[in-house]
């Protein structure tokens, strides 16, 4: 009919402008912060800030907290708020490949890996299919596997073997967080960072160009509206888990062998900082926006925050405060621009 | 009958695992002495007030994950308040309480003004809490001096009740507690609020007051939960039970042991203590029996497990059931039959 | 005294009022009046400002200008309770009631009786009262003490009211409230709005069907563009002069009839049954074919539509897809098949409203646009997609990348569609595709469906619209209570017989 186009562009002047500035600080707001953070470093230590040495040491002090943060990404991105269990999985998948490296070193990270993906594969189903409370589940789930990690190994810790004929396998294990690349053209890049930097670059392909990306956005805005959709939500959230799950074992062997020790407590802390990642990226809580470039844009805030901190000569105990307070104060900048974009 | 049965022990099931595990008593050794019911008693202390924090803010649809932190702070500001400055134990715990109480009130303003997810919010205060802390007692452990007079009068039995003086406090809190929630206007705006915001709002209910005020409660709580502890103990710690059960979440499972619903609106500060005394009592036997403490984390873990994993798959199975309509299965009920 | 007589004769008197919201006028300088003891209808576009006015009267606005008039006395409706306290009562179209709390908490939310001299909540009176006001809407036999998550939708509709009841109100404003009830709900609502006007209240009725208007309101407002544009007795005016004004034109004839072209069968169900919510099911579409599936809210249509598709699990029978039994276990295998289902509530399980219309328009054919797993949403060939169906379906403001929760509803329900268009299905399960839906946007859809249906598709129609039904479908079935129980067909539709048919009455019913 001719005349309804006349109609329903007539009658529609209420939606609002969007707010260019607020949709430029949600998007890039964080990149602002690392510069700033950059300037403040400078302006401390002119001598050292800007060292291939002290830039290396902060991509290596956050490769850690990268490699969980692209996993948890995925966990946000779906409206699952958070995985309380990543320090359990961290842990469980460090002591699983130490115990390993008794019989053979591509067993022992593999077996690592499996570890970790078998508690991803629990959280999936259970809060994929099952559809429980994402947190208490995840934090009922990391109790149990902190009893049975403890319970199985005694409540102690366990060290690679390095005096019997399995030293040379140790010996590989421990190189794993110690190894650079790059030194042919004269860089020495640890191969923590180079793993932290590939994942992310997969992180951003699988979450951006892939059907299962897309999907999962849908589902992370409204689940329901995904299952209506024809959209597998059971399987695109157990996939979501499985990846968090993957990067948080990736990053458990990494941290085993970097402190030379599969402990239960190995992974604590982490739940919170890559969280604090995650949000600072400009992912919100109720699903669905964000991207990994804004991750890794949260990942260096959060390690350039530690290094300026150091650099300043905070001791680590204060180093909580300001953490806290920061994390606090950005999820505050980010939830209100959230809000007057009308998204959250 | 065999559902309704059911039903009704899912309903009391803190006090069916208290009953239980009081029960498997019976392959310890020495368990059902005086001595040992009062050091359960005991034992709850910390985790009852915690569990009271938890649950109103749960019951309001919220999350408070810094309980652990508030008597954290309570315990190490009652110790350095007295110790440092000389204080003597009241001014000493008043102070401190206070310090929770606002720690309390800026996370009830950032969840309810700047609508910053409970969850997100308590967790930064979490860490701000842990800052503060360390920075206070530097890392260490304080204890007092040798003056264990308040800690005695704490932790004297009153014989012949296997109660001790800073357990009658906790049960008269839990008790006043668990009245202002089930019996005054106040405590059923609570659950309003928990069950439905709009609602509530509606009702000219101030959700953000309320908020403001449970936050600062539940701080105020567990401040006063850590003082007693810490006072009884005679040291506080920054980090107290990191690296044994987490306090938190013992506090989270006896909350969900205890009936009250993730989403709001439904639970009871009875059955959460209830369910701390459940938890503690299968310590207690799960210590006597295997002497292993591995072994009582992973039984409270799987516990809250086994409860979070009830109600989801209940859930699950009832959102299945909604709309069915009775009439037509009692048609199908009667066709399958005279089909036979 | 005429000025002291018409103050007493109106209970609810708002005089120029209005409400700028940034960069648009919603209510402009309305006045409105409603006398005591009158149904009074507000009518309108979705747009039009009435739900802005009513907010207004809600207290949800502290920045309104006007003066605003209670039973002659000026009030300020600056908070939800200033205006309970000046004898306001809404009625919300999404209800207002917490579901894990009982019947008498939310009956007495905010004002739960205590005993004397004690703080402490008075549970037996709280019961008493609840037990009172029930029964002033009919529900004596609801025990006050049950959760409202264990009452179905009309009772809980029903409590909503004796809620609003309890706050002895002077005006009650209900949104929309027939939206969730059956027509003989609607019914046993309408004799309870009688009663109401009896005893003198005055009652705000807001609603998109025309025929509940002058069945029962005394005196009707149209409002367009945030501006009243009259006010009459309802015995002066007939529906079509109602629609005219509301659109600002004349609508020659809103439903025209079409021209089908029936083909050949596509796709057909034997004996199909999820038991407890239909059972032994038997239809079949043909191409180019609208089928409607007519009858009472809660007569099982939605449930059949979902277990259809795959969300739901079908207990027994068989489908058949061009001759080709089928059978889906999850929603993406029918889609796979080219079934689609446009959901009943957009904003519950309709729409991601966070994201772009884009993104919405897209989300049901990800899977099929991907290759090996890849799929980029800004391709060109995706993104002319999204274009020409935005085109076609004329959303407004034609911008891909505009988050759907700031459209207006209209044109968020062409989104909806989009989405379902965008699949290209063979069979399309429409669920109430214009609920609450202003009239152009209406006609767009309406159009949208019958080109769908022109280009060889079955649509399978599920609405309490009639006149839409009626407009739209070459026949429709009749549910009632789980079971087909009749047919109606082209020659015989009429709103009157498919509202027998539903009810279980007339010559359209095989036994």
């Amino acid at each position: 009919m001719p005349n309804s186009t006349n109609t329903t562009v007539r009658k529609d002047t209420r939606t609002q402008e969007m707010n260019k500035f607020m949709v430029i600080v949600n998007r890039l707001g964080i990149y602002v912060v690392v510069a700033l953070l950059l300037i403040a470093g400078q302006c401390i230590r002119p001598d050292k800030f800007f060292t291939f040495s002290n830039i290396n040491s902060v991509l290596q002090a956050v490769s850690l907290t990268g490699i969980c943060a692209v996993g948890l990404a995925f966990i946000v991105y779906s409206a699952n708020f958070n995985d309380m269990s990543l320090p359990m999985t961290i842990a469980f998948s460090g002591m699983v490949s130490v115990q390993l490296l008794q019989y053979n070193f591509v067993l022992s990270i593999l077996g690592g890996i499996a570890a970790g993906l078998l508690m991803g594969a629990v959280n999936g189903f259970v809060i994929g299919k099952l559809r429980a409370h994402p947190i208490i589940w995840s934090m009922a789930f990391n109790f149990v596997m902190s009893g049975i990690v403890r319970w199985a190994w005694a409540g102690n810790q366990i060290y690679p073997d390095t005096i019997t004929e399995n030293a040379a396998t140790a010996e590989q294990f421990y190189a794993l967080a110690r190894t650079y690349l790059g030194k042919s053209i004269g860089l020495q890049i640890p191969l923590m960072v180079v793993v932290m930097l590939v994942m992310f670059v997969i992180g951003h392909v699988i979450l951006t160009y892939t059907s299962f990306g897309n999907q999962l956005k849908i589902i992370g805005s409204n689940y329901d509206v995904g299952r209506l959709s024809g959209i597998n939500c059971a399987r695109v959230v157990f996939i979501a888990y499985m990846i968090n799950a993957l990067c948080a074992a990736i990053c458990g062997i990494f941290l085993a062998s970097l402190s030379k020790v599969g402990a239960y407590y190995n992974g604590e802390g982490y739940d919170f900082e890559c969280v604090t990642a995650v949000l600072l990226g400009g992912m919100t809580l109720a699903g669905g926006k964000g991207n990994m470039v804004g991750v890794f844009g949260g990942v260096l805030t959060v390690g350039l925050l530690t290094n300026v901190m150091n650099l300043l000569g905070i001791p680590t105990f204060n180093q909580y405060l300001v953490q806290g307070v920061v994390f606090l104060f950005i999820v505050w900048i980010n939830t209100n621009s959230a809000r007057k974009l009308g998204k959250s | 009958m065999k559902t309704k049965l059911l039903k009704s022990l899912n309903q009391y099931r803190a006090y069916v695992l208290v009953v239980v595990m009081f029960a498997c008593g019976v392959f310890g050794k020495n368990f059902y002495t005086a001595y040992n019911i009062k050091a359960i008693l005991d034992s709850t202390l910390l985790y009852a007030f915690l569990g009271v924090g938890f649950t109103l803010c749960m019951v309001a649809g919220h999350m408070d994950l810094s309980v652990a932190a508030m008597a954290n702070l309570g315990a190490v500001l009652t110790m350095g308040f007295h110790t440092f400055s000389g204080m003597s134990w009241g001014p000493a715990m008043i102070l401190a309480i206070l310090a929770a109480t606002l720690a309390g009130v800026i996370n009830g303003v950032m969840i309810s003004k700047a609508k910053i997810h409970s969850f997100i919010a308590t967790l930064g205060m979490q860490f701000v809490l842990k800052g503060v802390m360390y920075i206070y007692s530097k890392g260490a452990e304080i204890s007092d001096k040798g003056d264990f007079g308040f800690a005695d009068i704490l932790n004297k039995w009153l014989k012949p009740l296997p109660i001790t003086p800073k357990i009658l406090i906790m049960l008269v809190i839990v008790i006043v507690v668990a009245v202002l929630m089930r019996n005054t206007r106040f405590g059923r705006n609570i659950y309003m609020i928990g069950g439905n915001a709009e609602t509530a709002w509606l009702a000219g209910i101030k959700s953000s007051r309320y908020t403001i005020l449970i936050f600062a409660f539940s701080g105020a709580c567990c401040a006063l939960g850590g003082a007693l502890f810490a006072i009884a103990q005679s040291s506080a710690l920054p980090n107290m039970g990191e690296k044994g059960i987490s306090p938190l979440l013992v506090a989270l499972a006896a909350t969900i042991i205890g009936g009250t619903d993730t989403n709001g609106g439904r639970g009871s500060v009875w059955n959460t203590f209830v369910a701390v005394l459940g938890l503690m009592v299968m310590s207690f036997v799960l210590s006597n029996i295997f002497g292993k403490f591995e072994v009582q984390i992973l039984a409270n873990g799987l516990i809250l497990a086994i409860c979070v994993f009830y109600e989801t798959i209940t859930a699950y199975y009832n959102n299945k059931k909604i709309g069915i309509r009775q009439p037509l299965l009692e048609q199908r009920q009667k066709e399958l039959e005279s089909a036979q | 005294m005429a000025i002291s007589k018409d103050t007493q004769e109106y209970a609810l008197e708002m005089k120029a009022v209005s409400k700028q919201f940034p960069g648009t006028l919603a209510v402009n300088k309305v006045d409105f009046q409603v006398k005591k003891g009158e149904v009074h209808a507000l009518l309108g576009e979705n747009g039009a400002g009435k739900s802005t006015l009513m907010k207004m009267l809600a207290g949800s606005f502290t920045d309104y200008t006007g003066d605003i008039y209670v039973l002659g006395e000026k009030v300020q409706l600056h908070s939800p309770a200033t205006a309970k306290a000046a004898g306001i009562g809404m009625i919300y179209q999404e209800l207002s009631l917490a579901r894990p709390i009982s019947i008498y908490e939310n009956l007495l939310v905010g004002r739960l009786p205590v005993h004397k001299g004690l703080p402490f909540v008075n549970r037996k009176q709280a019961v008493a009262q609840a037990k009172e006001l029930l029964a002033q809407v009919g529900l004596e036999h609801i025990d006050p003490e049950m959760p409202i998550s264990e009452i179905s939708q009309c009772e809980a509709q029903l409590v909503e009211i004796a809620k609003v009841l309890g706050n002895d109100p002077k005006i009650i404003v209900m949104d929309e409230p027939t939206s969730a009830l059956s027509s003989e709900e609607v019914g046993r609502l309408f004799r309870i709005v009688e009663q109401l006007k009896a005893r003198g209240l005055a009652i705000v009725y807001i609603s998109h069907h025309l025929a509940e208007i002058f069945t029962v309101a005394d005196r009707v407002t149209v409002m367009r563009d945030g501006m009243k544009i009259t006010t009459c007795d309802i015995g002066d005016t007939n529906p079509q002069q109602l629609i005219e004004m509301m659109v600002g034109r004349s609508v020659s004839e809103f439903y025209k009839d079409r021209e089908s072209t029936v083909g050949d069968e596509l796709f057909r169900v034997e004996d199909l049954s999820r038991w407890g919510f239909f059972h032994h099911v038997n239809f079949t579409v043909r191409a180019g074919e609208i089928m409607g599936i007519t009858g009472l809210a809660g007569a099982g249509r939605s449930e059949l539509a979902r277990a259809i598709v795959g969300v739901d699990q079908i207990d027994d029978g068989k489908m058949y897809l061009r001759g080709q039994e089928v059978r889906f276990r999850n929603m993406h295998e029918a889609i796979d098949a080219g079934i689609g289902y446009l959901t009943e509530s957009r904003k519950t399980d309709g729409l991601a409203l966070t994201q772009s219309i884009a993104d919405n328009a897209m989300s049901a054919i990800i899977y099929r646009r991907s290759k090996f797993g890849f799929y980029n949403a800004k391709s060109p060939a995706n993104r002319n997609l999204v274009k020409e169906l935005i085109q076609r379906l004329v959303v407004y403001p034609a911008q891909p990348e505009r988050p759907v929760n700031n459209l207006s509803g209209g044109n968020q329900q062409k989104v909806l569609l989009t989405k379902w268009l965008a699949m290209e299905p063979s069979v399309l399960i429409l669920d109430e595709p214009t609920r609450g839906v202003d009239v152009g946007a209406k006609e767009v859809i309406h159009n949208a469906i019958r080109s769908l249906a022109a280009a060889g598709s079955a649509v399978i129609l599920i609405s309490s619209d009639l006149p839409e039904m009626v407009g739209l479908a070459d026949r429709a079935v009749v549910l009632r209570n789980g079971y087909i129980i009749g047919e109606v067909d082209r020659e015989d539709m009429s709103e009157q017989n498919l509202l027998l048919a539903a009810n279980g009455e007339g010559e359209h019913v095989h036994a």
